[in-house]
């Protein structure tokens, strides 16, 4: 809401010696109240020696676009200005900026245009810096000044407050309900606006109002005034528009917005002679019904919206959209003499919704959903008349007719401690009533029968002090005591009937006006205190899963891994070129289409990281983040990556990176939290081998003996795809990860028994196969198994594998002795032999 | 014969020459071994003397040959070790140095300031439906309040939660008060980008209910979060603002004193208040049940993108998820 400094002055005449007449100073001040400042922008009065002129004639130049106006400007003959200005016409004022004066940075010189010479130039309101609008002139009525007049004397500087009004202050759209805010918290007079033209209801004003109040119309104003001549408005008005950002069309027109921003009510004026029968209806649009608007669109309505109609010849024709967009049908013309004047009153719901099926956004709806005072109509109908009057003349009509009539005011219930108790601060209880008092509520005091409470507390004072005393009890005391009491029941049982004022809607619970009281007196008076609580013991665990996801990442950065955060956002199409899964969740509004689904997994952003760093040599990367593999799955995963070496080549010969090397940090990332990681052939837990794997290189991930993700190489095509290098490992894992018991295990002194052995196996043959064998073939006292050495040769045979392992076996009370242990390891031989292996002689 | 051994012993060049030299002079078939052999040849008298003589001898040449031999050794470890000498100059093995996104520092770091308050950490998700994003929080789908999240809606017609503040409705549907939890979380707008603005961006929520709890126990808890954040001498401001699951409701900005620049200001940091009875009310109808009907409680919520570039310098919120590691390696070890 923008706010001229000078208008806020008008209605608090005091408010410059407060604050040092430096608008600056209104920053703090207005923030404190909940309407902080954007922005203070000066607006400069008109180039300095622009006059107010008077077009006596205007007779276009042949074969141009071009207009001479003959121009009053207070000398003895008029002057001749050449325009290209499409709205320039005889008898209207206007600005003209002679020779020599500068406009927009340009001296102005008398000079010729088409052959004809121009005395400077008439300006447009953008000429002037004083408007936006730059498509015409700026017109003034011709009574405004006399010519010659310095327009700077009509249209002085300013500076405009851009405040921020949240959605709950509707009454602060307005210059008013700002200054009344102020008022109220510099304890200044409020010097109200002008009451305008009063009037009363009138059961026999000629316009009839027909409506239903319980539709979302619960109160309709109407005023009239015939015999007007609508031009443009005064320099004052049009002034006051601009500088909030308005555009001035002509006085009919900027009266009723003049009205919405000085008092918060928007309202409509109709040109009367498209009501020939005097008659409103508020009824329920038609279904499909259209209605062409003001701003020249056609909008299809339907039963759920309200419009505002009249009656033709019998025929229901639409003047209005609610109050929010006139119909073009009746809208205000510049020949328009007599108008019917509607200030209504509607559902702020209804209108929203309306609103937003229609796509309509005008400053009055944004009013009205928010709500707009019940009580405001007559007032701003009175006020429409008053500036009408004076900017255009005529007769306004007696009275008006009022459907629906004033509204009560909510009252609400408070305990005025529950104030002090809810904010943990001190108020005195006169300042928090004068604090609501001055925002316009009406506080109304509920409190119980003082003197019978008090007697009876202080008879129950009396039989408490005289059996300690044990004497006759000291009058004076007695006294004291007692007045304490009633002070203190007085203040306990004190209870408000708080009045709330129309203008001030969600105004319903204690909680609503302690807030008053706060923003009155200040939020700054609310000390700092630590809440004193013992939670429920039933919420002391709940951190687990984020800590362990904590540890989870210390680990990984420990080894080395950068963490990244991506966008959860991903298309198709990537998926598809990463042979990624296909996403499954889909956004309405998507802003790109490349950001159209959620992501189904971790994998794909962290490739686009590694497109990112490619000018790093290699790169270790993790995210943890959420992806959204199901329509009704949400899963927090790990995503990690390796590309290029492990340490990278220099001098020296650096770290290879590939499967192994990416595989040991899980293991280690895992051994870090105690766990234990393995991986084992991809068929055991995933049906389909995922396609951005390498076929050859791609496995399951256990922990802690839990199926939680796949691992393995980057598939060459998808690294192709992507002009990424090849040797790319990646792995994505399921979290929270499957947590494991701890347990102390004393380690062994006893010595160990070694023994190698040597297998010959298919290829297809896992490694954890023969580990498994191992394992259930070397009893108990087995503690360990390792390869130690896996190679291929023709020598052994095509499509083979050595493995050699090595067992140790160790007890944790004594020495094993060499039978045990010979047994045991022929025990595996015998497995590996029956499992079809073959044993490397050595 | 005597001159000769020692002459022979202090110029021997090697290790195995001086052993050479020893067991021509010492060893069992040595000169003067041969020399002791023929003392029972002589008289007891003359034995005794010659004896004497030649064990001295012995001694003598037994210390310098230990003596020697220590030389030898000596100076072949300093020969090895002059073989084996590194240039310590040249740089070591470009081992990968791995560390957390700026946005988990700050998320730690507050997490563990609200822990040591007694606060638990916990996370929502960020699909979400309407009920907890909005109606639960009383910010009904016609109220204009709605038009302050710009949401992201998804075509099954759920939605990408707006603000952290579902988690309010959903951990109280699960557990009963009183309790105090803080909820980092990735959440999502509606909005245009720009340099301040992302469609995706994070926040940390914080929610404290029980009977007695005041806003000035909010004030407080969030002056222990700034000075936790930004050193003992910030301090927290109020400002009265409006949102739709609090009254009353507050903007705070927190007083920041910049070591680096050595400049000091207020900075708008987020939004809280007063848990707005309504929510308690929505949440006993979700429970089913009145365990937070008379409830009180406070509710705050901070952009964590936000404190991460006012604190570090940041000048572009499309940094975060660039993840371009020349940005993200730049925030190592202790951040100040």
């Amino acid at each position: 809401m923008k706010i001229p400094y000078s208008w806020l002055v008008e209605l608090l005449p005091d408010l410059p010696q407060t604050i040092d007449n430096n608008p600056y100073n209104l920053e703090p001040i207005l923030a404190m109240l909940g309407t902080g400042v954007e922005e203070i922008v000066a607006f400069p009065a008109p180039p300095k020696g622009v006059i107010f002129g008077v077009v006596l004639e205007c007779i276009a130049i042949p074969e141009t676009h071009l207009y001479k106006l003959q121009v009053d400007v207070g000398l003895e003959l008029p002057k001749q200005v050449v325009t290209g200005a499409s709205n320039a016409k005889a008898g209207v004022g206007v600005a003209v900026a002679p020779p020599g004066t500068t406009i927009q940075g340009k001296l102005l010189e008398e000079r010729a245009v088409h052959g004809e010479i121009s005395w400077g130039m008439a300006c447009s309101p953008k000429e002037l810096e004083i408007g936006d609008f730059g498509g015409g002139l700026l017109e003034l009525p011709v009574s405004n000044a006399k010519a010659g007049t310095p327009l700077s004397s009509l249209w002085a500087a300013d500076d405009v407050l851009d405040v921020e009004v949240t959605p709950n202050r509707a009454d602060a759209l307005s210059v008013l309900g700002v200054a009344r805010d102020l008022a109220a918290k510099l304890k200044l007079e409020l010097k109200l606006p002008s009451l305008g033209l009063e009037s009363v209801h009138d059961d026999h004003f000629p316009v009839q109002v027909e409506l239903d109040p319980n539709k979302g119309c619960d109160r309709f104003v109407a005023r009239a005034i015939k015999g007007v001549k609508n031009q443009p408005s005064p320099a004052w008005l049009q002034r006051r528009l601009s500088l909030c950002g308005m555009r001035p069309i002509s006085a009919l027109v900027d009266a009723s917005n003049y009205v919405m921003l000085e008092l918060g009510q928007p309202s409509a004026a109709y040109d009367a002679r498209d009501l020939p029968e005097n008659k409103i209806v508020v009824r329920d649009a038609l279904e499909s019904e259209k209605v062409l608007g003001l701003d020249g669109l056609e909008y299809t309505c339907s039963p759920k919206d309200l419009l505002v109609t009249t009656l033709v010849n019998g025929e229901s024709r639409v003047v209005g959209i609610g109050s929010m967009l006139g119909a073009k049908y009746s809208s205000i013309q510049s020949d328009t003499t007599d108008v019917i004047l509607e200030v209504a009153h509607w559902n702020p719901v209804r209108m929203r919704l309306t609103g937003r099926r229609l796509d309509i956004a005008t400053d009055a709806l944004y009013r009205y959903e928010r709500g707009v005072d019940p009580n405001l109509p007559v007032w701003a109908a009175n006020r429409y008349m008053e500036i009408v009057l004076e900017a255009c003349g005529g007769k306004v009509l007696e009275g008006h007719r009022d459907v629906g009539g004033e509204k009560p005011r909510n009252v609400i219930e408070l305990r005025p401690d529950f104030v002090n108790e809810y904010l943990g601060t001190h108020f005195d209880v006169a300042e928090m009533k004068g604090a609501l008092e001055r925002l316009g509520f009406f506080v109304q005091d509920q409190s119980v029968n003082i003197s019978e409470s008090v007697t009876s507390k202080t008879i129950l004072a009396d039989s408490m002090i005289l059996p300690i005393r044990g004497e006759k009890p000291n009058p004076d005391l007695l006294n004291e005591l007692a007045s304490l009491q009633a002070r203190l029941q007085s203040e306990l049982s004190q209870i408000w009937r708080v009045h709330a004022p129309t203008y001030r809607v969600n105004m319903d619970i204690p909680e609503d006006l302690t807030e008053e009281i706060a923003r009155v007196l200040g939020y700054d008076a609310i000390p700092e205190t630590l809440p004193n609580m013992k939670v429920n013991d039933l919420t002391r665990s709940t951190s687990q899963a984020y800590n362990r996801t904590r540890e989870l990442k210390n680990a990984l950065v420990g080894l080395g891994f950068q963490e990244i955060v991506s966008y959860s956002f991903t298309n198709p199409e990537e998926m598809r070129i990463m042979k990624l899964p296909e996403p499954v969740l889909e956004l309405r509004n998507a802003q790109s289409s490349e950001r159209t689904h959620l992501r189904p997994c971790l994998i794909g952003s962290l490739l686009n990281a590694a497109k990112t760093n490619l000018h790093a040599k290699n790169v270790l990367l993790f995210e943890v983040g959420r992806v959204f593999p199901l329509v009704d799955l949400e899963e927090e995963r790990l995503g990690a990556l390796l590309m290029g070496d492990l340490a990278a080549k220099s001098w020296q010969a650096g770290i290879a990176g590939g499967f192994y090397s990416f595989k040991g940090l899980l293991e280690s990332m895992a051994a870090k939290l105690g766990d234990e990681l393995k991986v084992v052939p991809i068929e055991k837990h995933v049906a389909q081998k995922p396609e951005c794997l390498h076929p050859g290189i791609a496995g399951a991930l256990e922990y802690n003996q839990q199926f939680v993700g796949i691992i393995g190489a980057v598939h060459p095509s998808v690294t192709a795809a992507l002009e990424l290098p090849s040797n790319i490992v990646i792995a994505e894992i399921r979290l929270p990860l499957p947590p494991r018991a701890w347990s102390f295990a004393d380690p062994s002194r006893q010595p160990a028994a070694i023994r190698d052995l040597a297998i010959i196996a298919p290829k297809s043959i896992a490694y954890s196969r023969l580990e498994e064998i191992t394992k259930n073939a070397a009893g108990s006292y087995l503690e360990s198994v390792q390869p130690f050495d896996v190679f291929e040769s023709e020598r052994i045979g095509v499509g083979k594998r050595s493995t050699a392992i090595t067992m140790t076996w160790r007890a944790q009370d004594r020495t094993l002795n060499d039978d045990e242990v010979g047994a045991a390891f022929q025990n595996v031989i015998t497995a590996m032999k029956n499992a079809g292996l073959e044993i490397r002689d050595s | 014969m005597v001159n000769e051994a020692k002459l022979e012993m202090e110029t021997a060049s090697s290790l195995q020459g001086l052993q050479e030299i020893k067991v021509k002079y010492l060893g069992k078939k040595g000169l003067l071994t041969n020399e002791l052999k023929t003392l029972g040849n002589l008289t007891p008298e003359d034995r005794k003397i010659r004896g004497a003589a030649l064990n001295l001898v012995k001694t003598e040449l037994e210390v310098l040959f230990d003596n020697k031999e220590a030389a030898l050794k000596n100076a072949a470890l300093e020969a090895k070790l002059a073989s084996e000498s590194l240039d310590v100059t040249l740089p070591g093995t470009a081992f990968q140095t791995g560390g957390f996104h700026l946005l988990t520092r700050i998320i730690d770091d507050l997490s563990t300031i609200y822990k040591g308050l007694g606060y638990q950490v916990v996370q929502g998700q960020e699909v979400e439906t309407e009920l907890y994003n909005f109606d639960a929080l009383n910010i009904p789908s016609w109220h204009p309040a709605r038009d302050l999240w710009d949401t992201f809606w998804l075509t099954d017609g759920r939605l990408l939660r707006t603000h952290t503040s579902p988690m309010q409705a959903r951990f109280m549907q699960t557990y009963e008060p009183p309790f105090r939890i803080v909820v980092p979380g990735k959440t999502y707008r509606f909005e245009a980008v720009d340099a301040t603005h992302e469609a995706m961006f994070h926040q940390l929520e914080g929610l404290a209910v029980g009977k007695n709890i005041t806003m000035s126990d909010l004030k407080g808890t969030l002056e222990e979060m700034a000075k936790g954040l930004f050193g003992e001498t910030s301090k927290v401001r109020f400002q009265p603002s409006y949102y739709p699951f609090t009254e009353p409701s507050a903007d705070f900005a927190v007083y920041w004193e910049n070591k680096r620049t050595g400049q000091a200001k207020w900075l708008e940091l987020g939004g809280s208040g007063m848990v707005h009875p309504r929510v308690f009310e929505e949440v006993c109808k979700l429970r089913n049940d009145e365990v937070y009907a008379g409830q009180r409680g406070f509710a705050f919520g901070l952009g964590i993108e936000r404190v991460a570039m006012i604190k570090y310098g940041v000048p572009d919120i499309r940094y975060f998820f660039q993840n371009d590691l020349r940005v993200l390696k730049q925030f190592r070890g202790a951040l100040e």
